[in-house]
This record gives C-alpha cells, structure tokens and sequence, in this order.
C-alpha cells in the first residue's frame, strides 16, 4: 500500500494552514483565503485520483 | 499486505485525519475519503480472491451466474454508498449521508428488479399451474 499520497496531501495541508497563518498575522486577510482556496484545489486534484482509482477498482471488482 | 500492517496504517491514517479535523476540517474531510480509498484498495485483492471462491462454490452448486453477479454487484454497491454515507457523516452532513444512502438502496433496487420480477414470473406460472 502506497502512503506517500498521504505524505504529500499531509504536508500540503500542514503548508496550506502555516501560509494561511502568516498571512493573517501580517494582516493580508484575502491573500489568506486565496491560498487557502488553492491548496484547496491541488489537495482535491491530488486525493481525487486516489479515490477516482478505488471506484474505478471497485467497478472492475464487482462488475458494475 | 497482512492484517497487521493493514491495521497499523488504518491507525496512523486515523490519526492524521483527526490532527486535520482539529487544524482545517474541510481538509480533513477529503484526507477522509484519500484515507478511506487507500485502505479499500489494498483490500480489493485479497476481496478478489474471496469472490472467486464464492463463485465456484456457486458454480457447483448449480445456481445461474446471472443472480451471483448480481449478488456480487449489490453488495459492491452497498458497500460504496456506506463508504460514502460514513464519510459524509464523519464531517457532520447527516443530512447528506441520508441522501446518499437513499441513493445507494435505489441503485440496489434497479440491479435486482430483473431478478424480482423472474421471481414474480415463476410465482405467477406456479399459482396458475395450480387449479384453484
């Protein structure tokens, strides 16, 4: 079993939330949400192929 | 993969999931389901095997493909939208977990109608088959 997609969505969302963090510190409140926002997407990109290929297995499995 | 390492990577998943649940719970809600899907797929194999035993335990005892695939089908099925349901659960949408099991018993109704309704034909021919 590979974990290194969790490794990587793990460390992305470790990022996304220091980024988000300074940014409101240094008071830049929209640049905050647009990072966020953006991790958003590259985790969802990222943790959708692994779910795309389970359903994808899952059919292949059962015959669906 | 054995049990074993299957069981200590489902914890070490459960606790980075819980980590970003507390951190951004709408990571945590996509991290879920990455989670969830590993796991699943390293199973598939070993749920492989288990279908192919079950089918030729049905294969001898005679029973129609048909209605083993279909068997197979509905529970691939089931166990999706559960999956599915448990996720939505996990991020508080109970609302939307009912949708979705909703959604999962429909389908399973749809792929056994052809199976219910051959049940209803033979039930049919056998009351009429009989004088009353």
């Amino acid at each position: 079993m590979n974990l290194d997609i969790i490794w990587q969505l793990a460390g992305l969302g470790i990022l996304v939330v220091v980024i988000h963090a300074l940014f409101k510190t240094a008071g830049r409140e929209e640049l905050a949400w647009m990072t966020t926002l953006v991790g958003l997407a590259l985790f969802m990109l990222l943790a959708l192929q692994v779910v795309g290929r389970l359903f994808q297995e899952v059919r292949a499995t059962f015959g669906m | 993969m054995t049990a074993v390492d299957f069981i200590l990577a489902a914890l070490f998943l459960l606790f980075v999931v819980v980590i970003f649940r507390q951190m951004k719970p709408e990571l945590a809600v996509i991290l879920a389901l990455a989670a969830g899907a590993l796991l699943l797929l390293s199973l598939l194999p070993t749920l492989l095997l288990l279908l192919g035993v079950m089918r030729d335990i049905m294969a001898r005892a005679r029973v129609d493909f048909t209605y083993v695939a279909l068997v197979v089908k509905v529970v691939g099925l089931a166990y999706l939208a559960q999956f599915a349901a448990d996720v939505a659960r996990d991020a508080g949408e109970t609302a939307l977990a009912g949708k979705i099991e909703l959604g999962g018993r429909v389908a399973i109704l749809a792929a056994a109608l052809p199976a219910l309704w051959a049940l209803m034909e033979v039930l049919l021919r056998l009351m009429e088959a009989v004088p009353s």
